[in-house]
């Protein structure tokens, strides 16, 4: 008698094996599914009951297989049978056909009214089933309860067993843990499960939710499309009014309440019924003060949750898309150590698409914190394990790593602007602590900067600590880093060699110019060019640089600026420049503010297409307030593709600076 | 109880308990099994106690309640021992002669001792009577002569010495190589060699190591799981501590069916008192093994005896299987490595640790060692318990232990293996009792229940009964049992109401192989073998309800019609009188007539007719 000893899984884990699969040898993965190995090489097993985001429950048996080991062959399923060195498998054998068309013939009988039930029918063969026929539409494969239990609340379970097996709710009633997330219907094979939805009303399991449908305030809305494109089925859209400036509008029969467009809205002009978005108050230890941004689909509110941090508060949105920059800022402006966004499975929402919004912005926070000093790491986005405790545990282990970095002092505000705005005044203050720890030279290092040396010329970034996030999101994939990399290479060209400094927005601090005596910096704004020049430096434009040694560097024949208005002009000394000068500029770009009417937009536009036309080939602004402006009021246009390239970093100067000191930035 | 602290201790406590209550004491042993006690055991014994203390015995003589003797068609049972003079169907008026002749005098009986119902023959000692006599009863007969729930006993019958050697004479791996040497299979049903399963689990890693004791014996007619419990539970834990040390668990469970509550009672105390005994717990006898056992109550449900179903419900889940894929042994409860394994088999365990594998394997068949507990159930005179060796034929089982068909009727079938096995014909009655010779002729061990069937048994209805059982114990969670079982419940459903189908026959067979080729557990996975056996050996009697409308065996009702025989009958009105539904006509002295149309086929006439001129056909 032989001796059989299983080895552990741990041990072979990563090991490959050869197979052999419908008479062809192939390699596989030690013990991972046969379903998986076929699928790689393209053959075709029938499945119901199987999900890639779930555990194989094997109950179906549609994916049976025949597999022959040790000179015995059986009947197994193809999505829960682990593969082993020498596994001989056969997917399409009669044995393995007859089974298959008996699943069907069964499930016809039970379910003939089913449309996949037909098709799988067709597929096999099948013509009519020899059984007595029911009209049931559920084929119990359990999609529906298992990712209720592995993503949800566990509202809905199978009642009874055999063939009185059914899916229900606890007692019959109207499932309590239910939260509305259409995860069941939407998994379901057979649309067994009903959905009813009129207005704000959305019923399932014989319960009626009131959903939070987004309403645009027409008034205030600049008809930017934001929304719109933020909306993952583009519901909101911009329409003509009578007599009044075109505004975005929701179709309430469609909305799906998610919130999205909300948290994408630069004007804060969507509103939702319940006021869901006040944030609570932080407390708890220093370096604990957590606060965790989830749907009901964590089940984080629920006395019944396995305990959070202490320091942990919870803000149930009605999706955790919903989340917006100005938001995720003013909870570290008032004192939260860190924020964490939990998704919960896109794939099995109905809201799908609307988390892949936040985990942008999240990215964008997250960087903007690093940018202010407050360091990486504070805000994250985290998709928590299969399973009732999968976001208790993400929030334990978020709070973990960031019990290492305590924020101080907070900003003591209830009520917050939600708006693009709202955004900057927040990150405005926040670089403006001077007990935050600026972390300038970490941020260097992180996007693969030089470090700045005293005696270079430095590029004054955090100068100002702009939504420069923004700029990734609507002019393309570049950043802030990306920017200056590409200043410092354009003053290489030029034989400057130049450095960056990171630092907060210290107005007046002469010395940040006298730690770099005798050196030429760039500066981003108009203020600091200002100070550069009271602290006796001098101002070289950046125009005018590229007019004198452009064609060197194989810049385009022409280039052309496009200037913000006369007084930005000087500023950026566009007066010498030796080039085409076209204006773009409208009262809303002058005074800075993020939010621009639809009168104002096509204003801009038709600008950009003139200087198009006039071949203009680069965008010089002084700021990234005016390039996001521009951003927001051409969303389309050639400008925002290649070969029109907008520039930071107006002037170049020099500053001829006696000594003053060696001082600390 | 003081705790055993040692090895040595527990020899000294062994030899004390002998001391206590030798063998040689005269003793009154009561079957406390639940079927004697049903029968009125326990009114025996009190009786017994009460006339032994009026007859000035008690200070000398001791009346125990028993575990089961495995007789149960004879029940109340009482033993008298040291000379096992064996009383089968005791009264309570009989007891006070008893005590006086043969407790105090030692004579026993004749009006009272077991008679052979052929020959006519009186026993006098327990061994002696065939029932008995043809078995070989090395884990049950124990149960006869100990009160299960006294530690005492068991430790004075040899009790714990297993477990001694196993702590300490023994290394894990040795014991894994002794269990194995000596051919066990499980018990339960399964019939895989037990020292491979205890030697996957013991290279298996994870936290924490579990075993399970399955008792949730679930197949009708199948009480042999119950009456170990009831009558031996040391031998059971013994067991399970020699398979914990072997694989290095700590933590046990017995999973035992709510139906059972005085195997969960008399478990219980046994358990307690092993505690205290220190043979539970921490350090046992010193040793470095800790272990204790829970005890966990099933919720009446036939597929929690399934392993995987199990676990599941001690998780607190709902019992239902999953793929065996990976095996338990290595993911289990819990997701731990996990043994489970019989009550049997457990029990069987301290037995090889006691006498040594070779002598465990010379019982036995080449393939199957051992002896094997069967409930011998139905058409049978002698229904009981019997454990017999491997390699036993059924017909020694059937007409030898068994004694044979009740009045004098023809043997029919017998169904091993319980709703999971299939029904064997007269011409298969010289196969033997062993693993793979039972499966091979299409039916299996099981776990033990022998149904004996006669003439008077449809083979269509017995297949119908049975689907119906696993019909409603489906757990539902895959296509083949639930919907298979469905429709074959409806097709034997319609055979038996006479509306049966000419593809019926392959339609169910063309089901059974599907069911059995594809479904989840082993419950789909064998449920087909009644039909598919009884259509294999008894197709003439499908025939017979589908092609003309008749049930041989004048069981189905649709299929049956009774009618009174002209010839015989003498108008007496009994039938008449005894009909519920009023369908019989006749003046007296006349002959009566049964409307048929009307009559409900419950037979009543049948019973009360003088003249046995009711006719049923």
């Amino acid at each position: 008698m032989k001796k059989k000893v299983n080895k552990t899984l741990s041990a072979v884990a990563e090991t490959l094996v050869t197979i052999t699969l419908d008479g062809r040898e192939v390699r596989a993965r030690y013990r991972e599914p046969v379903l998986d190995v076929t699928r790689r090489y393209d053959i075709y097993i029938p499945t119901l009951c199987h999900h890639d985001a779930l555990e194989p429950a094997a109950a179906c048996r549609l994916c049976v297989v025949e597999v022959v080991r040790n000179g015995r062959s059986k009947i197994v399923t193809a999505c829960n049978f682990p593969v082993e060195e020498g596994l001989e498998i056969r997917t399409s054998t009669e044995r393995v056909r007859r089974s298959r068309r008996m699943t069907i013939e069964s499930l016809l009988a039970r379910c003939g009214e089913v449309p996949e039930i037909q098709r799988l029918a067709r597929e096999h063969g099948v013509e009519r089933s020899r059984f007595t026929a029911q009209d049931d539409t559920c084929i119990l494969c359990t999609l529906c309860t298992r990712v209720c239990d592995s993503y949800v609340t566990s509202a809905i379970a199978t009642i009874e067993r055999g063939a009185k097996k059914y899916i229900g709710t606890f007692g019959g009633d109207p499932p309590e843990e239910c939260v509305a997330c259409g995860a069941c219907a939407e998994i379901c094979p057979t649309d067994h499960i009903k959905v009813q939805r009129e207005g704000s009303s959305y019923r399932i399991w014989d319960r009626e939710f009131e959903l939070s449908l987004c309403e645009v305030v027409a008034d205030s809305c600049r008809a930017c499309g934001a929304c719109e494109a933020a909306c993952p089925w583009s519901i909101p859209r911009v329409v003509l009014r009578k007599g009044a400036a075109a505004a975005a509008w929701i179709d309430p029969e469609i909305c799906k309440a998610c919130g999205v467009c909300l948290a994408a809205c630069p004007a804060d002009s969507i509103r939702q019924p319940r006021d869901l978005r006040r944030l609570p108050r932080p407390e708890g230890k220093a370096g604990g003060r957590l606060l965790v941004i989830a749907c009901a689909r964590s089940k984080l509110s629920s006395p019944l949750t396995p305990e959070l941090p202490e320091g942990a508060r919870v803000l149930e949105l009605s999706c955790s898309g919903a989340a917006s920059h100005a938001m995720l800022l003013a909870a570290l402006a008032q004192g939260f150590d860190g924020v964490l966004v939990l998704g919960r499975h896109e794939a099995s929402c109905r809201l799908d698409g609307a988390e892949s919004q936040v985990k942008r912005v999240v990215q964008q926070v997250d960087e903007l914190a690093g940018l202010v000093g407050l360091g990486a790491g504070r805000v994250a986005f985290r998709d928590p394990a299969a399973g009732s405790r999968g976001p208790a545990e993400e929030v334990h282990r978020f709070a973990k790593e960031l019990s290492r970095s305590p924020l101080e002092s907070a900003l003591a505000e209830d009520a917050w602007d939600d708006s693009l705005d709202g955004a900057l005044e927040t990150l405005r203050w926040l670089s403006g602590r001077t007990e935050l720890m600026p972390s300038g030279e970490a941020w260097l290092a992180a996007h693969g900067l030089p470090p700045a040396r005293p005696g270079q010329p430095a590029l004054l970034a955090a100068a100002v600590p702009y939504l420069d996030i923004a700029l990734t999101e609507w002019l393309g994939a570049d950043s802030l880093a990306g920017r200056l990399r590409e200043a410092l290479e354009l003053l290489a060209a030029f034989g400057i060699e130049a450095g960056v400094a990171v630092g907060g927005f210290r107005a007046g601090e002469p010395r940040l110019i006298a730690h770099f005596p005798g050196s030429a910096f760039f500066s981003l704004c108009g203020g600091c060019g200002d100070r550069v020049e009271a602290a006796g430096g001098v101002v070289t434009p950046m125009a005018q640089l590229l007019a004198e040694r452009g064609a060197e560097l194989g810049l385009p024949a022409r280039t052309l600026a496009v200037a913000a208005g006369p007084q930005e002009a000087q500023r950026m000394g566009l007066a010498g420049f030796d080039g085409d000068v076209v204006e773009v500029t409208t009262p809303a770009v002058q005074g800075m503010r993020l939010a621009i009417t639809s009168e104002e937009r096509r204003l801009i536009e038709a600008r950009f297409l003139e200087a198009e036309r006039a071949g203009a080939a680069v965008l010089l602004t002084s700021g990234p307030a005016q390039l996001v402006q521009y951003a927001l009021a051409c969303r389309e246009g050639s400008w925002r593709q290649a070969h029109v390239r907008p520039l930071l970093a107006t002037t170049i100067a020099a500053a001829g600076l006696a000594a003053k000191g060696q001082e600390q930035t | 109880m003081p705790r055993i602290e040692t090895a040595a201790a527990l020899e000294e406590r062994r030899v004390a308990a002998k001391g206590l209550h030798p063998d040689s004491a005269r003793r009154v042993t009561v079957c406390g099994g639940t079927g004697c006690q049903a029968a009125g055991g326990r009114d025996v014994a009190k009786a017994f106690k009460r006339e032994l203390d009026e007859q000035g015995l008690d200070g000398e003589v001791e009346v125990i309640v028993t575990g089961c003797h495995g007789f149960c068609e004879q029940g109340p049972i009482v033993v008298v021992r040291p000379d096992d003079v064996f009383y089968p169907k005791v009264k309570k008026g009989g007891v006070a002669e008893i005590v006086r002749r043969t407790v105090a005098s030692g004579e026993p009986i004749e009006e009272l001792l077991y008679e052979e119902p052929t020959s006519g023959e009186r026993f006098v000692r327990e061994a002696e009577i065939p029932f008995y006599a043809g078995q070989q009863r090395l884990v049950f007969g124990d149960s006869g002569r100990i009160a299960p729930t006294r530690l005492d006993d068991y430790l004075a019958i040899g009790g714990y010495g297993g477990l001694r050697r196993a702590l300490f004479d023994m290394e894990p791996d040795e014991i894994i190589e002794e269990i194995t040497r000596a051919g066990l299979r499980g018990r339960g049903g399964g019939g895989f060699l037990t020292g491979w399963k205890w030697e996957g689990c013991r290279a298996a890693s994870g936290q924490r190591k579990f075993v399970i004791c399955n008792a949730d014996e679930g197949d009708p007619g199948a009480f042999m799981d119950r009456s170990l419990l009831e009558g031996n539970p040391h031998a059971v834990i013994e067991g399970m501590l020699i398979g914990a040390r072997a694989i290095g668990a700590s933590e046990g469970l017995v999973y035992v069916r709510a139906e059972y509550p005085l195997a969960v009672t008399h478990l219980a105390a046994a358990l307690e008192q092993a505690r205290e005994a220190g043979l539970l717990g921490e350090r046992i006898l010193s040793s470095d093994l800790s272990f204790d056992i829970r005890i966990s109550r099933g919720g009446g449900a036939f597929v929690c005896g399934e392993s995987t179903a199990l676990m599941a419900s001690l998780e607190g889940k709902a019992g239902e299987p999953r793929a065996k894929y990976v095996h338990t042994v290595e993911h289990g409860l819990l997701d731990m490595p996990t043994t489970l394994n019989n009550v049997e088999t457990w029990a069987n365990v301290p037995l090889i640790l006691k006498q040594g594998a070779e002598a465990y394997a010379a019982i036995g068949t080449e393939h199957s060692k051992g002896t094997k507990i069967f409930s011998l159930v139905g058409r049978i005179n002698n229904t009981g318990l019997v454990e017999v060796p491997m390699g036993i034929t059924l017909r020694e089982v059937i007409f030898g232990i068994g004694g044979g068909i009740p009045g004098g009727r023809a043997f029919k079938a017998v169904q091993t293996g319980g709703p999971s096995g299939g029904c064997l014909p007269e011409s298969m009655l010289d196969l033997t009792v062993d693993f793979q010779e039972l499966t091979r002729a299409g039916s299996m061990m099981g776990s033990g229940g022998m149904i004996v069937m006669d003439d008077q048994t449809c083979m269509v209805d017995v297949a119908r009964y049975f689907a119906h059982f696993l019909f409603k114990e489906s757990c539902g969670k895959c296509t083949p049992c639930r919907e298979g079982l469905k429709n074959s419940v409806e097709i034997l459903d319609r055979i038996t109401n006479g509306k049966g189908r000419i593809d019926d026959l392959s339609l169910l067979e063309e089901i059974g192989e599907w069911m059995t080729s594809s479904s989840l557990c082993a419950l789909g996975g064998s449920a087909a073998n009644p039909v598919l056996s009884t259509i294999r050996h008894f197709r003439g009697e499908y025939l017979a309800h589908i092609g003309e409308g008749r049930c041989p065996a004048g069981v189905c009702k649709a299929l049956i019609r009774y009618s009174i025989d002209a010839a015989l009958c003498d108008g007496c009105h009994a039938c008449a009188i005894a009909c519920p539904v009023d369908v019989i006509r006749g003046a007296k002295k006349e002959v009566h007539v049964i409307d048929a149309e009307a009559c409900i086929k419950c037979g009543a006439c049948l019973s009360v007719c003088p003249q046995d001129a009711v006719l049923r056909r």
